[in-house]
């Protein structure tokens, strides 16, 4: 498959996949980055920088992940 | 004729899933989000992001300040991005180049420094008026996408 579309559609699919386990996410690593990869929690820390060397440690590139920062107090943007 | 492309909608915004690319960047083909805020007159990359991208900002050019977030950033010019962006039919996909600015944060202090990595990218009005690209927003019925004349 087209490298772009192998892409966008495993993305979509973790994009999707992080909105329907939300409430979840937030009991769990409230305040804290978290790293997504093929629906999944990979890695989590409160430091940024600490998260991308775990990924890092894993053998993953962390360009190739999710990293989205989830928090129980509501998001204006 | 018209063409669309899907958003999603999370956490009740409006987010563009997109596959990001630059040569000039040293960015291969790379997925990343972005929220759509109208209320925005510029686009650009998030300081979480061009850490995840490893993207290189130390000796660019700034373009000057913004406040966003409740934060002060420094705004950094970067040269044109590709985003390749899935149709409606999900098979096929186009490529839009972007002009982004990165942001990079002034604060020192570690809470504040999270504060301010935690905002997403945004894509503003700039994204939509130079694309020519119209945003639908249905958010009772939790469809939104972007459409645009294609040759």
């Amino acid at each position: 498959m087209d490298l772009v579309m192998n892409l966008l559609r495993t993305g979509w699919q973790d994009s999707l996949w992080m909105e329907k386990n939300i409430v979840f996410l937030k009991q769990k690593y409230d305040n804290e980055f978290i790293a997504v990869h093929t629906e999944d929690v990979l890695a989590h820390d409160a430091d940024l920088d600490k998260l991308l060397q775990k990924v890092a440690k894993k053998g993953i590139n962390p360009s190739e992940v999710l990293v989205e920062f989830v928090s129980k107090v509501p998001k204006i943007l | 004729m018209k063409m669309r492309l899907p958003l999603e909608i999370a956490e009740n915004r409006v987010v563009l899933n997109a596959v990001i690319e630059s040569k000039r960047l040293r960015i291969a083909h790379r997925f990343a989000r972005f929220v759509f805020d109208t209320g925005s007159p510029y686009s650009f990359l998030s300081e979480k992001e061009v850490l995840r991208l490893q993207i290189p900002i130390k000796c660019r050019v700034i373009a000057g300040e913004v406040d966003f977030g409740g934060s002060r950033f420094s705004r950094v010019y970067l040269p044109p991005v590709t985003l390749h962006l899935l149709q409606e039919d999900k098979i096929r996909y186009v490529s839009f180049d972007v002009h982004l600015k990165a942001l990079k944060t002034m604060k020192q202090s570690l809470e504040k420094r999270r504060t301010a990595q935690s905002l997403p990218s945004v894509l503003g009005m700039d994204f939509l008026t130079e694309q020519k690209l119209s945003l639908h927003l249905f958010s009772s019925e939790k469809i939104a996408y972007l459409e645009f004349e294609s040759l």
